[in-house]
Protein backbone atom coordinates (compact mmCIF):
# COMPACT_ATOMS: atom_id res chain seq x y z
CA UNK A 1 0.00 0.00 0.00
CA UNK A 2 1.13 3.12 -1.24
CA UNK A 3 1.64 5.31 1.94
CA UNK A 4 3.29 8.97 2.57
CA UNK A 5 2.98 9.77 6.36
CA UNK A 6 1.26 13.11 6.46
CA UNK A 7 2.43 16.41 8.17
CA UNK A 8 -0.28 18.50 7.91
CA UNK A 9 -2.30 21.05 10.72
CA UNK A 10 -4.35 19.15 12.85
CA UNK A 11 -7.87 19.67 11.03
CA UNK A 12 -9.92 19.41 14.15
CA UNK A 13 -7.64 21.46 16.41
CA UNK A 14 -7.81 24.17 13.63
CA UNK A 15 -11.72 24.11 13.62
CA UNK A 16 -11.86 23.63 17.22
CA UNK A 17 -9.84 26.62 18.50
CA UNK A 18 -10.78 29.13 15.45
CA UNK A 19 -13.27 28.43 12.73
CA UNK A 20 -15.65 27.51 14.85
CA UNK A 21 -16.10 30.08 17.54
CA UNK A 22 -16.07 32.69 14.79
CA UNK A 23 -18.09 30.75 12.33
CA UNK A 24 -21.09 30.22 14.79
CA UNK A 25 -21.06 33.86 16.33
CA UNK A 26 -19.44 35.79 13.97
CA UNK A 27 -17.78 39.59 14.53
CA UNK A 28 -19.10 42.24 13.15
CA UNK A 29 -21.84 40.82 11.11
CA UNK A 30 -24.22 43.02 9.69
CA UNK A 31 -24.43 46.11 6.97
CA UNK A 32 -23.50 49.96 7.25
CA UNK A 33 -25.86 52.33 5.55
CA UNK A 34 -25.71 53.16 2.41
CA UNK A 35 -23.06 56.33 2.38
CA UNK A 36 -20.40 53.31 2.84
CA UNK A 37 -17.86 51.97 1.19
CA UNK A 38 -18.53 48.71 -0.35
CA UNK A 39 -18.04 45.55 -2.32
CA UNK A 40 -18.89 42.44 -2.93
CA UNK A 41 -17.25 38.63 -3.47
CA UNK A 42 -18.06 35.03 -4.21
CA UNK A 43 -16.61 32.62 -5.03
CA UNK A 44 -18.88 30.97 -8.47
CA UNK A 45 -17.51 27.34 -8.19
CA UNK A 46 -19.22 27.04 -4.14
CA UNK A 47 -21.73 29.43 -4.28
CA UNK A 48 -19.97 32.14 -1.41
CA UNK A 49 -20.59 35.40 -1.68
CA UNK A 50 -19.64 37.91 1.26
CA UNK A 51 -20.55 41.43 1.51
CA UNK A 52 -17.81 44.30 2.98
CA UNK A 53 -18.76 47.42 4.14
CA UNK A 54 -16.13 49.71 5.12
CA UNK A 55 -16.76 54.01 6.82
CA UNK A 56 -13.55 55.82 7.15
CA UNK A 57 -12.60 58.86 8.88
CA UNK A 58 -9.88 60.52 7.06
CA UNK A 59 -6.86 57.51 6.50
CA UNK A 60 -8.45 55.42 9.19
CA UNK A 61 -10.88 52.39 8.93
CA UNK A 62 -13.52 53.90 11.69
CA UNK A 63 -16.04 50.63 11.12
CA UNK A 64 -15.84 47.55 8.96
CA UNK A 65 -18.80 44.81 8.73
CA UNK A 66 -19.81 42.14 6.54
CA UNK A 67 -22.94 40.00 5.69
CA UNK A 68 -23.18 36.90 3.69
CA UNK A 69 -23.21 33.01 3.11
CA UNK A 70 -20.43 30.65 2.87
CA UNK A 71 -18.89 27.64 4.48
CA UNK A 72 -17.38 27.79 8.32
CA UNK A 73 -13.70 28.63 6.90
CA UNK A 74 -15.03 31.65 4.77
CA UNK A 75 -17.40 33.11 7.32
CA UNK A 76 -14.85 32.71 10.10
CA UNK A 77 -11.64 34.51 7.69
CA UNK A 78 -14.25 37.12 7.28
CA UNK A 79 -14.77 37.84 11.11
CA UNK A 80 -11.13 37.62 11.72
CA UNK A 81 -10.75 40.37 8.68
CA UNK A 82 -12.96 42.87 10.14
CA UNK A 83 -11.88 41.94 13.73
CA UNK A 84 -8.25 42.64 13.01
CA UNK A 85 -8.63 46.05 10.58
CA UNK A 86 -11.25 47.94 12.68
CA UNK A 87 -9.30 50.83 13.40
CA UNK A 88 -6.19 50.63 11.53
CA UNK A 89 -5.43 53.31 9.00
CA UNK A 90 -6.04 52.72 5.15
CA UNK A 91 -2.56 51.81 4.45
CA UNK A 92 -1.62 49.05 7.27
CA UNK A 93 -4.79 47.63 6.65
CA UNK A 94 -4.13 46.81 2.95
CA UNK A 95 -0.87 45.87 3.28
CA UNK A 96 -1.72 43.31 6.21
CA UNK A 97 -4.34 42.04 3.79
CA UNK A 98 -1.77 41.60 1.00
CA UNK A 99 0.73 40.33 3.08
CA UNK A 100 -1.34 37.68 4.48
CA UNK A 101 -3.05 36.64 1.10
CA UNK A 102 0.60 36.01 -0.79
CA UNK A 103 1.48 34.13 2.43
CA UNK A 104 -1.63 31.91 2.03
CA UNK A 105 -0.72 31.59 -1.82
CA UNK A 106 2.79 30.81 -1.70
CA UNK A 107 3.98 27.62 -1.84
CA UNK A 108 7.13 28.58 0.40
CA UNK A 109 7.40 29.16 3.75
CA UNK A 110 8.24 32.91 3.88
CA UNK A 111 8.83 34.74 6.89
CA UNK A 112 5.76 36.87 7.83
CA UNK A 113 5.57 40.21 8.62
CA UNK A 114 5.36 41.20 11.90
CA UNK A 115 1.62 42.06 12.45
CA UNK A 116 0.62 38.57 11.12
CA UNK A 117 3.66 36.91 13.38
CA UNK A 118 2.29 38.65 16.20
CA UNK A 119 -1.52 38.12 15.25
CA UNK A 120 -2.65 34.80 17.10
CA UNK A 121 -5.79 34.09 14.98
CA UNK A 122 -4.50 35.09 11.55
CA UNK A 123 -1.18 32.85 12.39
CA UNK A 124 -3.73 29.43 13.12
CA UNK A 125 -5.84 30.60 9.94
CA UNK A 126 -2.06 30.15 7.99
CA UNK A 127 -2.73 26.48 8.77
CA UNK A 128 -5.36 26.64 6.04
CA UNK A 129 -2.05 26.52 3.18
CA UNK A 130 -1.72 22.92 4.72
CA UNK A 131 -5.62 22.33 3.12
CA UNK A 132 -5.67 23.93 -0.18
CA UNK A 133 -8.71 23.48 -1.87
CA UNK A 134 -10.14 25.66 1.01
CA UNK A 135 -7.13 28.52 0.37
CA UNK A 136 -10.10 30.29 -1.71
CA UNK A 137 -12.17 30.08 1.31
CA UNK A 138 -10.39 32.09 3.13
CA UNK A 139 -9.04 34.69 0.54
CA UNK A 140 -12.31 35.43 -0.73
CA UNK A 141 -12.94 37.99 2.02
CA UNK A 142 -9.69 39.52 2.32
CA UNK A 143 -9.79 39.88 -1.62
CA UNK A 144 -13.63 41.55 -1.38
CA UNK A 145 -11.65 43.52 1.35
CA UNK A 146 -8.74 45.11 -1.06
CA UNK A 147 -11.14 45.52 -3.47
CA UNK A 148 -13.60 48.56 -1.76
CA UNK A 149 -10.50 50.66 -2.32
CA UNK A 150 -10.13 49.50 -5.86
CA UNK A 151 -12.39 50.93 -8.19
CA UNK A 152 -11.85 49.22 -11.41
CA UNK A 153 -13.16 45.73 -9.39
CA UNK A 154 -16.67 45.51 -9.33
CA UNK A 155 -17.27 42.02 -8.30
CA UNK A 156 -14.12 40.18 -7.13
CA UNK A 157 -13.89 36.00 -7.94
CA UNK A 158 -12.02 33.70 -6.56
CA UNK A 159 -11.92 31.99 -10.14
CA UNK B 1 -17.44 -8.48 -5.93
CA UNK B 2 -14.80 -7.30 -3.44
CA UNK B 3 -12.49 -9.40 -5.73
CA UNK B 4 -12.86 -6.45 -8.21
CA UNK B 5 -11.46 -4.15 -5.84
CA UNK B 6 -7.95 -5.37 -6.07
CA UNK B 7 -7.76 -4.28 -9.62
CA UNK B 8 -7.81 -0.72 -9.02
CA UNK B 9 -4.33 0.60 -7.98
CA UNK B 10 -5.48 3.96 -7.17
CA UNK B 11 -7.74 2.75 -4.33
CA UNK B 12 -4.88 1.23 -2.81
CA UNK B 13 -3.06 3.79 -0.85
CA UNK B 14 -3.60 5.69 2.11
CA UNK B 15 -4.47 9.53 2.40
CA UNK B 16 -4.23 11.42 5.78
CA UNK B 17 -2.93 8.73 6.95
CA UNK B 18 -6.18 7.16 6.54
CA UNK B 19 -7.20 4.18 4.34
CA UNK B 20 -9.11 5.85 1.40
CA UNK B 21 -12.16 5.36 0.60
CA UNK B 22 -13.25 6.81 -2.52
CA UNK B 23 -16.84 7.47 -2.63
CA UNK B 24 -16.84 10.56 -5.12
CA UNK B 25 -16.93 8.01 -8.68
CA UNK B 26 -19.89 10.23 -9.76
CA UNK B 27 -17.41 12.99 -10.51
CA UNK B 28 -14.75 10.55 -11.72
CA UNK B 29 -14.27 6.68 -11.79
CA UNK B 30 -10.56 5.12 -11.48
CA UNK B 31 -9.01 2.94 -14.11
CA UNK B 32 -8.31 -0.76 -13.40
CA UNK B 33 -4.93 -2.29 -14.38
CA UNK B 34 -6.30 -3.94 -17.30
CA UNK B 35 -7.21 -0.43 -19.24
CA UNK B 36 -3.94 1.09 -17.52
CA UNK B 37 -1.84 -1.74 -19.63
CA UNK B 38 -4.11 -1.41 -22.24
CA UNK B 39 -3.19 1.94 -22.66
CA UNK B 40 0.24 1.55 -22.24
CA UNK B 41 0.64 -1.44 -24.55
CA UNK B 42 -0.81 0.66 -27.41
CA UNK B 43 1.48 3.47 -26.54
CA UNK B 44 4.55 1.58 -26.49
CA UNK B 45 3.91 -0.86 -29.49
CA UNK B 46 1.22 0.47 -31.85
CA UNK B 47 0.61 4.28 -31.82
CA UNK B 48 0.47 6.15 -34.99
CA UNK B 49 -1.87 8.47 -36.62
CA UNK B 50 -5.38 6.80 -37.65
CA UNK B 51 -6.76 6.14 -41.08
CA UNK B 52 -3.94 8.25 -42.43
CA UNK B 53 -0.78 6.00 -42.70
CA UNK B 54 -0.27 2.88 -45.36
CA UNK B 55 2.53 1.31 -42.85
CA UNK B 56 1.81 -1.10 -40.53
CA UNK B 57 1.31 0.89 -36.89
CA UNK B 58 -1.24 3.19 -38.97
CA UNK B 59 -2.69 0.24 -39.25
CA UNK B 60 -2.59 -1.25 -35.82
CA UNK B 61 -3.59 2.31 -34.24
CA UNK B 62 -6.85 2.04 -36.76
CA UNK B 63 -7.64 -1.46 -35.68
CA UNK B 64 -7.32 -0.76 -31.94
CA UNK B 65 -9.50 2.45 -32.05
CA UNK B 66 -12.28 0.65 -34.35
CA UNK B 67 -12.57 -2.27 -31.98
CA UNK B 68 -13.24 -0.20 -29.44
CA UNK B 69 -16.00 1.69 -31.61
CA UNK B 70 -17.06 -2.01 -32.23
CA UNK B 71 -16.92 -2.89 -28.40
CA UNK B 72 -18.79 0.16 -27.50
CA UNK B 73 -21.30 -0.86 -30.61
CA UNK B 74 -21.83 -4.00 -28.41
CA UNK B 75 -21.92 -2.86 -25.15
CA UNK B 76 -25.21 -0.60 -25.72
CA UNK B 77 -26.77 -2.79 -28.40
CA UNK B 78 -26.32 -0.15 -31.73
CA UNK B 79 -27.04 -1.13 -35.07
CA UNK B 80 -23.75 -0.51 -36.38
CA UNK B 81 -20.54 1.00 -35.88
CA UNK B 82 -22.43 3.74 -37.87
CA UNK B 83 -23.96 5.08 -35.25
CA UNK B 84 -21.18 5.64 -32.67
CA UNK B 85 -19.14 8.74 -32.82
CA UNK B 86 -16.04 9.20 -30.87
CA UNK B 87 -16.48 12.62 -28.82
CA UNK B 88 -14.07 13.96 -25.84
CA UNK B 89 -16.85 13.62 -23.34
CA UNK B 90 -20.94 14.03 -22.89
CA UNK B 91 -20.26 17.63 -22.94
CA UNK B 92 -19.61 17.57 -26.18
CA UNK B 93 -21.67 15.21 -27.36
CA UNK B 94 -24.05 17.68 -26.43
CA UNK B 95 -22.92 20.52 -27.90
CA UNK B 96 -22.80 18.70 -31.12
CA UNK B 97 -26.75 17.88 -31.49
CA UNK B 98 -27.62 21.26 -30.20
CA UNK B 99 -25.32 22.49 -33.47
CA UNK B 100 -25.11 20.09 -35.45
CA UNK B 101 -29.12 18.36 -35.07
CA UNK B 102 -31.18 21.16 -33.81
CA UNK B 103 -29.94 24.74 -34.95
CA UNK B 104 -30.34 24.23 -38.44
CA UNK B 105 -34.34 23.38 -37.33
CA UNK B 106 -34.97 25.97 -34.54
CA UNK B 107 -36.54 29.44 -35.24
CA UNK B 108 -38.58 31.54 -32.61
CA UNK B 109 -41.93 29.36 -33.10
CA UNK B 110 -39.78 26.17 -31.77
CA UNK B 111 -38.42 24.71 -28.41
CA UNK B 112 -36.18 22.55 -27.13
CA UNK B 113 -37.69 20.16 -23.58
CA UNK B 114 -35.01 19.58 -20.68
CA UNK B 115 -36.41 18.75 -16.97
CA UNK B 116 -34.99 20.93 -14.19
CA UNK B 117 -33.13 18.09 -13.01
CA UNK B 118 -30.29 18.64 -15.52
CA UNK B 119 -26.44 19.19 -15.15
CA UNK B 120 -25.07 22.37 -16.48
CA UNK B 121 -23.44 20.59 -19.60
CA UNK B 122 -27.44 19.43 -20.46
CA UNK B 123 -28.41 23.22 -19.86
CA UNK B 124 -26.02 25.55 -21.44
CA UNK B 125 -25.53 24.33 -24.75
CA UNK B 126 -29.56 24.50 -25.16
CA UNK B 127 -29.56 28.10 -23.71
CA UNK B 128 -27.02 29.13 -26.20
CA UNK B 129 -28.28 27.60 -29.02
CA UNK B 130 -32.13 28.54 -28.15
CA UNK B 131 -30.24 31.76 -28.00
CA UNK B 132 -28.53 31.82 -31.41
CA UNK B 133 -31.86 31.32 -33.13
CA UNK B 134 -34.37 32.85 -30.52
CA UNK B 135 -36.11 29.73 -29.66
CA UNK B 136 -37.59 28.84 -25.99
CA UNK B 137 -35.83 26.48 -23.93
CA UNK B 138 -38.87 24.71 -21.62
CA UNK B 139 -37.96 23.51 -18.10
CA UNK B 140 -39.72 20.26 -17.31
CA UNK B 141 -40.39 20.09 -13.27
CA UNK B 142 -39.05 17.79 -10.42
CA UNK B 143 -41.09 16.56 -7.51
CA UNK B 144 -40.03 16.96 -3.36
CA UNK B 145 -38.15 13.32 -4.24
CA UNK B 146 -36.22 14.62 -6.90
CA UNK B 147 -37.70 13.11 -9.96
CA UNK B 148 -38.86 14.60 -13.26
CA UNK B 149 -42.37 14.63 -12.96
CA UNK B 150 -43.21 12.39 -15.98
CA UNK B 151 -46.52 12.93 -17.04
CA UNK B 152 -46.06 16.96 -16.82
CA UNK B 153 -43.20 16.54 -19.28
CA UNK B 154 -45.13 14.09 -21.70
CA UNK B 155 -48.00 17.34 -21.08
CA UNK B 156 -45.39 19.81 -22.71
CA UNK B 157 -44.60 17.65 -25.53
CA UNK B 158 -46.21 19.64 -28.25
CA UNK B 159 -45.68 20.17 -32.77
CA UNK B 160 -43.09 23.21 -31.69
CA UNK B 161 -40.70 20.94 -29.97
CA UNK B 162 -37.60 19.70 -31.82
CA UNK B 163 -35.53 17.67 -29.44
CA UNK B 164 -36.01 16.21 -25.59
CA UNK B 165 -32.87 16.15 -23.60
CA UNK B 166 -32.90 14.36 -20.55
CA UNK B 167 -30.56 12.35 -17.99
CA UNK B 168 -31.05 8.89 -17.82
CA UNK B 169 -29.42 9.42 -14.14
CA UNK B 170 -29.44 12.41 -12.33
CA UNK B 171 -25.65 13.41 -11.21
CA UNK B 172 -26.67 15.28 -8.17
CA UNK B 173 -28.93 13.01 -6.72
CA UNK B 174 -29.07 9.85 -8.68
CA UNK B 175 -32.68 9.76 -9.88
CA UNK B 176 -33.84 7.14 -13.06
CA UNK B 177 -35.87 8.36 -14.66
CA UNK B 178 -38.43 6.78 -17.32
CA UNK B 179 -36.57 7.64 -20.44
CA UNK B 180 -38.43 4.73 -22.14
CA UNK B 181 -41.94 6.04 -21.23
CA UNK B 182 -40.78 9.98 -22.26
CA UNK B 183 -39.49 8.31 -25.40
CA UNK B 184 -42.10 6.41 -26.48
CA UNK B 185 -44.54 9.09 -25.67
CA UNK B 186 -42.29 11.74 -27.41
CA UNK B 187 -42.08 9.48 -30.89
CA UNK B 188 -46.19 9.41 -30.77
CA UNK B 189 -45.99 12.89 -31.66
CA UNK B 190 -42.62 12.76 -34.11
CA UNK B 191 -39.91 14.26 -30.96
CA UNK B 192 -36.54 12.82 -30.91
CA UNK B 193 -35.20 12.06 -27.04
CA UNK B 194 -31.54 12.78 -26.57
CA UNK B 195 -30.36 10.54 -23.32
CA UNK B 196 -27.62 11.99 -20.86
CA UNK B 197 -26.16 9.07 -19.74
CA UNK B 198 -23.01 9.91 -17.67
CA UNK B 199 -24.17 8.28 -14.83
CA UNK B 200 -26.34 5.35 -16.09
CA UNK B 201 -23.52 4.04 -18.73
CA UNK B 202 -21.03 2.52 -15.46
CA UNK B 203 -23.93 1.26 -13.86
CA UNK B 204 -26.67 -0.37 -15.57
CA UNK B 205 -27.25 -2.00 -18.58
CA UNK B 206 -27.78 -0.29 -21.18
CA UNK B 207 -29.59 -1.29 -24.52
CA UNK B 208 -30.37 1.82 -27.11
CA UNK B 209 -32.87 -0.43 -29.31
CA UNK B 210 -34.82 -1.11 -26.17
CA UNK B 211 -35.42 2.27 -25.04
CA UNK B 212 -35.52 3.54 -28.79
CA UNK B 213 -33.32 6.76 -28.00
CA UNK B 214 -32.59 9.09 -30.65
CA UNK B 215 -29.31 9.85 -29.25
CA UNK B 216 -27.38 8.22 -26.39
CA UNK B 217 -24.46 10.09 -24.94
CA UNK B 218 -21.87 9.34 -22.00
CA UNK B 219 -18.13 9.90 -21.29
CA UNK B 220 -15.13 7.54 -20.82
CA UNK B 221 -14.20 8.63 -17.41
CA UNK B 222 -17.40 7.57 -15.29
CA UNK B 223 -16.57 3.60 -16.90
CA UNK B 224 -13.45 3.29 -15.33
CA UNK B 225 -11.41 4.95 -18.82
CA UNK B 226 -9.40 7.83 -19.65
CA UNK B 227 -10.70 11.81 -19.15
CA UNK B 228 -10.95 13.34 -23.14
CA UNK B 229 -13.13 10.21 -24.47
CA UNK B 230 -17.12 9.79 -24.74
CA UNK B 231 -19.44 8.53 -26.67
CA UNK B 232 -22.42 10.21 -29.29
CA UNK B 233 -25.12 7.26 -30.34
CA UNK B 234 -26.83 8.90 -33.01
CA UNK B 235 -29.65 6.68 -35.20
CA UNK B 236 -28.05 6.51 -38.35
CA UNK B 237 -30.70 8.07 -40.50
CA UNK B 238 -31.11 11.47 -38.03
CA UNK B 239 -27.14 11.21 -38.07
CA UNK B 240 -26.79 11.02 -41.91
CA UNK B 241 -28.74 13.95 -42.32
CA UNK B 242 -27.16 15.91 -40.24
CA UNK B 243 -23.83 18.05 -41.15
CA UNK B 244 -20.44 18.00 -39.16
CA UNK B 245 -20.39 20.05 -36.17
CA UNK B 246 -16.34 20.68 -36.50
CA UNK B 247 -13.83 20.36 -39.22
CA UNK B 248 -10.54 19.85 -40.36
CA UNK B 249 -8.59 16.86 -41.42
CA UNK B 250 -10.28 13.00 -41.57
CA UNK B 251 -14.09 14.17 -41.66
CA UNK B 252 -13.61 14.80 -45.57
CA UNK B 253 -13.71 12.93 -48.98
CA UNK B 254 -12.36 15.41 -51.06
CA UNK B 255 -11.13 19.03 -50.51
CA UNK B 256 -10.81 21.41 -53.77
CA UNK B 257 -10.95 25.13 -53.00
CA UNK B 258 -14.15 25.31 -54.90
CA UNK B 259 -15.81 22.86 -52.21
CA UNK B 260 -14.89 20.02 -49.91
CA UNK B 261 -17.21 16.70 -50.09
CA UNK B 262 -17.67 14.66 -46.48
CA UNK B 263 -16.52 11.79 -45.48
CA UNK B 264 -19.30 9.18 -44.48
CA UNK B 265 -20.43 7.94 -41.27
CA UNK B 266 -18.86 8.05 -38.31
CA UNK B 267 -15.85 9.78 -39.39
CA UNK B 268 -17.66 13.09 -40.99
CA UNK B 269 -18.23 14.64 -37.01
CA UNK B 270 -14.66 13.32 -36.06
CA UNK B 271 -12.69 16.36 -37.42
CA UNK B 272 -8.84 16.27 -36.56
CA UNK B 273 -6.41 13.43 -34.52
CA UNK B 274 -8.43 12.25 -31.85
CA UNK B 275 -7.26 10.69 -28.58
CA UNK B 276 -6.67 7.45 -29.50
CA UNK B 277 -5.13 6.07 -26.70
CA UNK B 278 -7.54 7.10 -24.63
CA UNK B 279 -9.95 5.69 -27.12
CA UNK B 280 -7.87 2.08 -26.58
CA UNK B 281 -8.37 2.64 -22.85
CA UNK B 282 -11.99 2.91 -23.57
CA UNK B 283 -12.52 -0.09 -25.16
CA UNK B 284 -10.58 -2.45 -22.55
CA UNK B 285 -12.77 -0.67 -19.96
CA UNK B 286 -15.87 -2.23 -21.82
CA UNK B 287 -14.21 -5.34 -22.44
CA UNK B 288 -13.43 -5.30 -18.28
CA UNK B 289 -17.09 -3.88 -17.32
CA UNK B 290 -18.77 -7.05 -19.88
CA UNK B 291 -16.65 -9.38 -18.56
CA UNK B 292 -17.87 -8.82 -14.76
CA UNK B 293 -21.45 -8.18 -16.06
CA UNK B 294 -23.81 -5.05 -16.14
CA UNK B 295 -26.69 -7.20 -14.26
CA UNK B 296 -23.95 -8.08 -11.27
CA UNK B 297 -22.73 -4.31 -11.11
CA UNK B 298 -26.04 -3.24 -10.93
CA UNK B 299 -27.51 -5.88 -8.48
CA UNK B 300 -23.94 -4.87 -6.10
CA UNK B 301 -24.44 -1.04 -6.16
CA UNK B 302 -28.02 -1.46 -5.34
CA UNK B 303 -27.99 -3.19 -2.23
CA UNK B 304 -24.68 -0.67 -1.39
CA UNK B 305 -27.08 2.32 -2.02
CA UNK B 306 -29.37 0.80 0.19
CA UNK B 307 -27.07 -0.13 3.03
CA UNK B 308 -25.81 3.82 2.43
CA UNK B 309 -29.16 5.27 3.02
CA UNK B 310 -30.16 3.43 5.48
CA UNK B 311 -26.96 3.74 7.41
CA UNK B 312 -26.53 7.67 6.52
CA UNK B 313 -30.38 8.24 7.90
CA UNK B 314 -28.99 7.12 11.55
CA UNK B 315 -26.57 10.27 11.36
CA UNK B 316 -27.38 13.02 13.76
CA UNK B 317 -28.55 16.18 11.96
CA UNK B 318 -28.84 14.68 8.36
CA UNK B 319 -31.49 15.35 5.58
CA UNK B 320 -30.96 13.03 2.87
CA UNK B 321 -31.67 15.45 -0.68
CA UNK B 322 -33.04 12.95 -3.37
CA UNK B 323 -35.15 10.20 -1.78
CA UNK B 324 -36.59 8.68 -5.22
CA UNK B 325 -36.99 4.44 -4.87
CA UNK B 326 -35.79 4.36 -7.81
CA UNK B 327 -31.86 5.55 -7.89
CA UNK B 328 -28.59 4.70 -8.77
CA UNK B 329 -25.45 4.82 -7.34
CA UNK B 330 -25.49 8.49 -5.30
CA UNK B 331 -26.70 10.07 -2.08
CA UNK B 332 -27.11 13.34 -1.50
CA UNK B 333 -27.61 14.51 1.84
CA UNK B 334 -26.98 17.76 3.87
CA UNK B 335 -25.86 18.07 7.85
CA UNK B 336 -27.89 20.41 10.20
CA UNK B 337 -26.21 23.75 10.05
CA UNK B 338 -22.89 22.57 8.51
CA UNK B 339 -21.42 24.21 5.22
CA UNK B 340 -20.90 21.06 2.42
CA UNK B 341 -17.06 22.04 2.18
CA UNK B 342 -16.73 21.57 5.81
CA UNK B 343 -18.29 18.44 5.90
CA UNK B 344 -15.79 17.56 2.89
CA UNK B 345 -12.63 19.18 4.37
CA UNK B 346 -13.05 16.98 7.56
CA UNK B 347 -13.75 13.66 5.58
CA UNK B 348 -10.80 14.71 3.61
CA UNK B 349 -8.48 14.00 5.88
CA UNK B 350 -10.51 11.13 7.61
CA UNK B 351 -9.00 8.97 4.00
CA UNK B 352 -13.05 9.56 2.88
CA UNK B 353 -13.20 11.27 -0.80
CA UNK B 354 -16.52 12.77 -1.74
CA UNK B 355 -17.46 15.66 -3.88
CA UNK B 356 -19.53 18.97 -1.85
CA UNK B 357 -21.01 21.78 -3.56
CA UNK B 358 -23.77 22.58 -6.13
CA UNK B 359 -22.65 19.37 -8.50
CA UNK B 360 -22.72 21.39 -11.27
CA UNK B 361 -26.62 21.17 -10.90
CA UNK B 362 -27.24 24.62 -9.41
CA UNK B 363 -31.30 24.75 -10.26
CA UNK B 364 -32.05 21.09 -8.64
CA UNK B 365 -30.11 23.21 -5.44
CA UNK B 366 -32.25 25.79 -5.52
CA UNK B 367 -34.89 23.67 -5.89
CA UNK B 368 -34.69 22.19 -2.66
CA UNK B 369 -33.20 25.27 -1.25
CA UNK B 370 -29.85 24.92 -0.51
CA UNK B 371 -26.58 25.84 -1.80
CA UNK B 372 -24.98 22.31 -1.91
CA UNK B 373 -25.22 19.19 -0.40
CA UNK B 374 -22.43 16.11 0.40
CA UNK B 375 -22.99 13.87 -2.22
CA UNK B 376 -21.05 10.25 -1.85
CA UNK B 377 -21.20 8.18 -4.87
CA UNK B 378 -20.58 4.23 -5.59
CA UNK B 379 -18.65 2.39 -8.13
CA UNK B 380 -18.82 -1.53 -8.62
CA UNK B 381 -15.21 -1.31 -6.08
CA UNK B 382 -17.22 -0.09 -3.01
CA UNK B 383 -17.80 -1.86 0.05
CA UNK B 384 -19.93 -1.49 2.87
CA UNK B 385 -17.06 -0.51 5.11
CA UNK B 386 -16.59 2.26 2.69
CA UNK B 387 -19.73 3.04 3.81
CA UNK B 388 -19.00 2.68 7.64
CA UNK B 389 -15.96 4.62 7.24
CA UNK B 390 -18.27 7.64 6.02
CA UNK B 391 -20.33 7.48 8.28
CA UNK B 392 -18.04 7.27 11.23
CA UNK B 393 -16.42 10.28 9.51
CA UNK B 394 -19.76 12.46 9.40
CA UNK B 395 -19.93 11.24 13.31
CA UNK B 396 -16.09 13.32 13.64
CA UNK B 397 -17.43 16.15 11.85
CA UNK B 398 -20.70 16.40 13.86
CA UNK B 399 -18.36 16.25 16.99
CA UNK B 400 -15.73 19.39 15.79
CA UNK B 401 -19.28 21.21 15.76
CA UNK B 402 -21.07 20.01 18.39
Amino acid sequence: MASLKSDKADITKLYKELIIKHASNPCNFGSLKSDAMRSTGINPLCGDKLEIYISTHRDTIKKICFEGVGCAISIASASILTKILNDTSIDEAKKIASSFIIELSSNRKLPLIDFIKNNEELTILCAVKDFPTRIKCVNLSWQTFLSVFDDTIKITSTE
Amino acid sequence: MDSYRKDFPTINQSINDNKLVYLDSAASSQMPTFVIDEISRYQMNDHANVHRGIHTLSHRATTVYEKTRQDISDFINANNTNEIIFTSGTTESINLVAQSYCRPKLDKNKKILISHLEHHSNIVPWQIVCEQTQSSLEVAPINNKGEIITEDLISMIDESTVLISISHVSNALGSVSDVKKIIQAAHKKGVPVLVDGAQSIPHMNVDVEELNADFYVFSGHKMHAPTGTGILFGKEDLLEKMPPYKSGGDMILEVKFSGTTYNDLPYKFEAGTPNISGIAGLGAAVRYLRKIGMSNIESHEKNLLNYMSSELSNVEGINLVGTSDKKIGVQSFTLENIHSHDIGTILDHQGVAIRTGHHCAMPVMEFFGISGTARASLALYNNEQDIDCLVAGLHKVNEIFS
